[in-house]
């Protein structure tokens, strides 16, 4: 009996270990058809190991045979830019069909494991790999390096192309600094307008890490707050990750008691925490980022404090670059950083009804009226990898 | 540096304290049983997820609350049986069921209610805010002291509780002469492992409260990871306070204030990765001046 009882507590432990290894090591999600195709791509790459992909993706192509793409995300609902660039790969699946087999790996929030996803993901035979985030600079710096057949694209983060052999990589970079003038615009007619909570011309910032993916953002954001009025003082806090809920709240939560009546967060799934602040104080509002937080908090008691959201569509960007990539492979610029802005659709922000509730149908006309500015290249927005930090915090407090 | 004058301020400090004082008493009265008690983190990741499904699901904060100790406890006390039954090496066990807590909690968020991130599409409940009756009519103290989440009383309260317990009852003489001497304890009767399951069920209670504050206290909701940490502060503050319960709001009042400090700095342009780890080398610092106290005491004991 006691015997019987070790091997049944032995037994629930593996299990809880197998549970963390699940929750943390992510599912991956495959198409029926996947275990053949995988047999195809195999005997093909052994039959010519020399020819490269990109004949190869061609031929597949018009043989009717898919090129298989597969997106290694953290998790596709994280309600943020992971979500946008699982919506692509959906829009993909729809709409390219009969060109892509699409499989989506989800790594968890454990980053040190997504080196293994992403051999296994280049071990299985596809053709394009694709990954988000700064976390993967190094990945994508050393794979592809071992795959020289297989393309690969890194969202929102650049690799160091100098150290040579990345021509199968693509970076794309999104001008959030764009996106973030627009927030920032929204922030200004909000602060000075009636709907405010205080006098106060100060508007709040809270990123994540200090990071030049979050100082795009937060460069955009002053400048275009000064734009609407140059008075307006910014207050900036970082969390120091993406995840610590209480700590973003409570950095929301001094702004606010400092004048801050408008927050811009940048902090992932910690955001909450500041969208949660500015929902317990009246006349405080939250701007979200990398997709529409609005709607993603439908139905909760927080939605009605997101003013706008600052978008990260990796679904346009992907979508269009896969597309491309159908058509004719050369013309999608491997082994360089492609950007992408306003003009590709592949930022913005969100114009709703609460918006126009919040800053009046003038400021909205006048909001759309920057975008087409920035789109025709008559605004020109500061580009924080271009900055020093110094300049950035001129920028930002002068 | 102004903000060390403004009540916010203060107010916050106490704030950031609840959670790590919880989890510092839970490491205390498993410590002083001679229960390595690595599973803080865990235990209150997964009272965090409890409490919100409870209270999300059944619209009560009472059945929230009991869930969340029903979590927190379970978890707690499965460890306790893996190091008392089986006699694993506690690091271990302790590590391998906060790794399974922090995966899993995220597993079970996403099979239960399809979020994965935060449990966004649960309307879960929160404890309330309570007024003290004489001190919030205080100016200045009433402000700092008033208006938390009734759990920041609590967590204070039990401190006390605990404090005397250990000290003057005859649980408390049993738990520490466990802790001390195994042999010794057992010499004279005292069955060892029905005191530290004791000790580990009371600090199951208490790494409950500290995850449930988290997520529904402070902050309305669940999101994963949001414990960040906190369980294995208070593994450091529980060793400053050297099994003392006042010592131990001391450092968790300590840790509070190193948080709140990195939180307002913010604030006046100091570099912010310079400002994140102010917490943390407060209570490196902190530690290791308590050492070299201890240290010194026990020299002067040994001459005089």
């Amino acid at each position: 009996m006691r015997k019987s009882w070790k091997i049944a507590s032995a037994l629930l432990l593996t299990a809880l270990t197998g549970a963390a290894l699940i929750g943390c090591g992510g599912s991956s999600e495959t198409s029926q058809t996947e275990a053949a195709a995988t047999e195809a791509a195999v005997t093909e790459a052994a039959a010519d190991a020399g020819a490269s992909a990109e004949t190869e993706a061609a031929a597949a192509a018009t043989d009717g045979e898919k090129i298989k793409l597969t997106l290694c995300i953290g998790r596709k609902n994280d309600l943020s830019f992971q979500q946008s660039a699982y919506e692509g790969t959906v829009r993909i699946e729809q709409e390219l069909g009969d060109k892509y087999d699409v499989t989506v790996v989800e790594m968890g929030d454990e980053t040190t494991k997504w080196e293994a996803a992403f051999y296994d993901a280049a071990d299985s035979g596809a053709d394009i790999i694709v990954g988000t985030g700064f976390q993967n600079k190094g990945n994508f710096e050393t794979i592809p390096l071992d795959y020289p057949d297989t393309k690969f694209i890194l969202f929102d983060q650049d690799v160091d192309y100098s150290i040579g052999g990345l021509d199968n990589v693509l970076t794309v970079l999104f001008q959030s600094n764009q996106s973030g003038y627009l927030a920032g615009a929204v922030a200004a007619y909000y602060t000075v307008g009636e709907n405010a909570a205080n006098e106060d011309r100060t508007i709040g910032f809270v990123g994540g890490t200090e990071s030049t993916t979050i100082h795009e953002f937060l460069v955009g954001y002053a400048e275009g707050a000064k734009y609407v009025d140059p008075d307006i003082k910014i207050l900036t806090a970082y969390v120091g990750d993406f995840m610590d809920t209480a700590k973003a709240k409570d950095l929301a939560n001094a702004q606010i008691s400092e004048g801050a009546d408008i927050v811009f967060q940048v902090a992932g799934g910690a955001g909450n925490g500041v969208i949660e602040a500015a929902a317990e104080k009246d006349g405080v509002m939250a701007i979200g980022v990398d997709s529409d937080q609005y709607e993603a908090l439908a139905g909760s008691n927080l939605q009605s404090a997101v003013i706008t959201s600052s978008l990260k569509r990796l679904d346009n960007a992907l979508f269009k670059i896969c597309s491309d990539y159908a058509e004719d492979p050369s013309s999608v610029p491997f082994g360089t950083t492609a950007t992408y802005g306003l003009e590709d659709d592949a930022v913005g922000i969100v114009f709703n009804d609460n918006l126009t509730q919040s800053i009046g149908e003038e400021n909205v006309a006048k909001v759309e009226e920057l975008l087409g500015k920035i789109q025709s290249g008559e605004i020109v927005v500061s580009e924080a990898g271009d900055l020093s930090a110094e300049e950035i915090s001129a920028i930002v407090n002068q | 540096m102004s903000f060390l004058t403004s009540l916010d301020f203060w107010f916050t400090v106490l704030r950031c304290t609840t959670p790590v004082l919880f989890a510092t008493m839970a490491a205390l009265i498993a410590s002083r049983s001679g229960v390595l008690n690595l599973g803080l983190e865990g235990g209150m990741t997964i009272a965090a997820l409890c409490g919100v499904l409870g209270s999300g699901f059944t619209g009560s904060l009472f059945v929230g609350l009991l869930a969340g100790l029903a979590g927190g406890v379970g978890f707690t006390m499965l460890l306790a049986y893996f190091i008392q039954h089986f006699k694993t090496n506690p690091v271990i066990s302790g590590v391998a069921m906060n790794l399974a807590a922090s995966g899993g909690s995220v597993f079970c968020l996403y099979s239960i209610t399809g979020d994965k991130n935060a449990s966004n599409s649960l309307a879960s409940l929160a404890f309330p805010s309570i007024d003290l009756p004489v001190i919030q009519s205080i100016p200045g103290l009433g402000d700092v002291l008033s208006g938390h989440n009734c759990l920041t009383y609590l967590a204070f309260l039990l401190t006390v509780i605990l404090f005397v317990v250990l000290r003057s009852t005859s649980f408390g003489v049993h738990v520490r002469s466990v802790g001390e001497s195994e042999e010794a304890a057992r010499s004279v009767g005292i069955s060892v492992e029905k005191v530290r399951y004791q000790a580990m069920l009371i600090s199951g209670i208490l790494v409950s409260f500290g995850g449930m504050y988290l997520s529904m206290g402070y902050v309305n909701r669940f999101t994963s990871g949001m414990v960040a940490g906190r369980g294995y502060v208070a593994l450091a503050t529980n060793a400053m306070a050297a099994g003392n319960a006042l010592l131990g709001m001391v450092s968790s009042i300590l840790y509070g204030f190193g948080s709140a400090l990195s939180i307002y700095l913010q604030n006046n342009n100091v570099d912010p990765y310079l400002i994140t780890i102010i917490p943390y080398a407060f209570i490196i610092v902190f530690y290791v001046a308590f050492i070299f106290y201890y240290k010194c005491r026990k020299r002067l004991d040994e001459i005089i």
